[in-house]
């Protein structure tokens, strides 16, 4: 196998599957850099391509509107890009070509997989009756049922069910959030996962921890969840949110390499190399684990995927991929935003007041280098943070601890 | 008159309803505001080139940075405490009276803006 991407130097055409985040930007980006062949985009989505992040904040909470479309409709005739909005009945590698489930085939030089994830369905007895939460459809079915004065359950205590939690607060709806988790954002720093427990106390949502649930029933409109060991949780509208699977069927199908993703190398090449895969779906080499593979599920990486594959094919680049993940969530006036890649075995140390709702943790990996930082509304932090990481600089253990030492110091030195 | 000749015509001054975006080396481009939106999306939404909108236009992640043209400061809202870390902190080549974050500048079918757009957000 070669090191080097050898994508042809002039690829004639580009087809992408799927016009989420990461798909749009590479169409988008692939005109802005000049490339002249074809470009189709599939997506079986029946609206207009459109903004994912809106959906469990203002989409909820403000007036009636029409979620945000990513491009308007006139944006794909001016750049020459075909939307069809058809799924992949097949991919036929040999050939170079893919089959939409109209019948119709297309070429292509380049593939690219952007088929993103899909809601993980709770395994339990009637765990199908719980609403799923991942597209405009599924946001405006939840919209329409978040009357002041109702009840919702949400199951899953990360950040898409904590944002809905918070969205359903403010439409003045009572909220109890139930995770089978010892605490709420598991994978980030027990300080953050309290002081988001008090801002959820603040909302004046239920936070239920531990919960062991054992069946959904609905009747009547009214959803019941069973807890080992407590009253049934009874609700108008239950929502389902504990994480997503990325969808690697269409790439399994055809051969390429899976695991919990689909595999590609460090150019976000699969294992044929005319095929790549970028955003939620694809599972890349671990830049930190010899031999590891990493799945982000992040908008702001998903587009930085897109546009570093963009700048490929158009030969403006030959470098791997360098990943610079950030994840932000906010609840009612709260925000938190995390700069890298929250990792188990990192050290921790605080900035500020963890016993507020105001801090930052610094998470050191075992080299003593800087690997992430989660922020609690400390945006400023979080900016001069996700620079420091970008910039490859580290800072020591005691300057991020110490308030009165001012971080951006570490961005000059 | 239709969008490719408002981006021929060499711009002076903006149209009332109309945003009018500057990239060095490509001719500027008028946008027409039809409803209430902010600079960013209406970039975004007709494909400028160079305006990114990463965060989704919550100032968070600085890729929207413009430069204001200097006779359309006085209508826009002044820059808040969010805005202004992102300049500080994000923005390399930060003008001290013209940059701003375009998802932070309200456009309305009343407004008229020039902004020039940098090379790159990065």
């Amino acid at each position: 196998m070669s090191l080097t991407p050898s994508t042809e130097p002039h690829p004639a055409s580009v087809v992408i599957v799927g016009a989420g985040h990461a798909g749009m930007e590479l169409a988008g980006r692939l005109r802005e850099q000049g490339f002249t062949g074809r470009v189709d985009l599939l997506d079986q989505d029946s609206d207009t391509p459109y903004e994912r992040p809106p959906l469990t904040k203002e989409f909820l909470t403000g007036p009636q509107v029409p979620h945000s479309p990513l491009r308007r409709p006139a944006w794909f005739d001016e750049h020459r890009i075909t939307l069809h909005r058809h799924g992949v009945a097949a991919i036929d590698r040999e050939g170079r070509s893919v089959k939409l489930d109209s019948g119709r085939t297309l070429s292509y030089d380049v593939l690219v997989l952007a088929t993103g994830a899909e809601p993980r369905e709770l395994p339990v007895a009637g765990g199908r009756e719980l609403q799923t939460f991942r597209t405009s459809a599924d946001a405006a079915a939840v919209r329409d049922r978040l009357v002041p004065g109702s009840r919702l359950t949400v199951v899953g205590a990360g950040f898409l069910g904590l944002e809905l939690a918070a969205a359903a607060r403010g439409r003045d709806v009572a909220v109890s959030v139930l995770t089978n988790e010892s605490r709420p954002l598991g994978r980030l720093a027990p300080d953050v996962s309290a002081a988001v427990g008090r801002i959820m106390r603040e909302l004046d949502v239920d936070l239920l921890c531990e919960a062991r649930l054992v069946s959904v029933t609905r009747r009547g409109g009214i959803t019941s969840v069973a807890v080992e060991g407590r009253p049934d949780v009874t609700s108008d509208l239950a929502v389902a949110s504990i994480g997503v699977s990325p969808r690697i069927e269409l790439a399994a199908r055809c051969g390429l390499a899976v695991n919990d993703g689909i595999e590609t190398d460090q150019w976000l090449r699969t294992s044929d190399t005319a095929i790549h895969a970028l955003g939620d779906c694809a599972s890349i080499p671990d830049p930190e684990v010899p031999g590891g593979r990493i799945r982000i599920e992040s908008v702001p990486h998903a587009q930085q995927q897109a546009r570093y594959l963009a700048d490929r094919i158009t030969g403006r680049t030959g470098d791997p991929f360098a990943m610079q993940p950030w994840f932000w969530s906010h609840w009612g006036t709260h925000r938190l935003n995390i700069a890298g890649f929250s990792r188990a075995d990192d050290h921790l140390v605080v900035r500020g007041d963890p016993s507020g709702t105001a801090f930052s943790v610094f998470r050191f990996r075992p080299d003593g280098r800087l690997g992430a930082v989660e922020s609690l509304n400390r945006n400023r932090e979080h900016l001069i943070t996700r620079r420091l990481l970008a910039s490859g600089r580290t800072v020591a253990p005691e300057h991020a601890a110490d308030l009165h030492l001012d971080l951006a110091d570490a961005l000059r030195g | 008159m239709t969008e490719s000749n408002q981006q021929e015509r060499i711009v002076h001054q903006a149209d009332a309803g109309s945003v009018v975006y500057v990239s060095a080396g490509t001719a500027p481009r008028a946008v027409s505001v039809t409803q209430p939106t902010t600079a960013m999306r209406l970039a975004v939404e007709h494909g400028v080139p160079g305006i990114i909108g990463e965060c989704g236009g919550q100032a968070m992640c600085g890729t929207c940075h413009v430069k204001v043209h200097d006779e359309y400061l006085g209508g826009l809202p002044a820059p808040n405490e969010e805005e202004l870390d992102i300049l500080d902190v994000v923005i390399t080549d930060r003008d001290p009276v013209r940059s701003r974050l375009a998802c932070q500048l309200p456009v309305t079918p009343e407004t008229s803006l020039i902004v020039d757009v940098p090379d790159t957000q990065y």
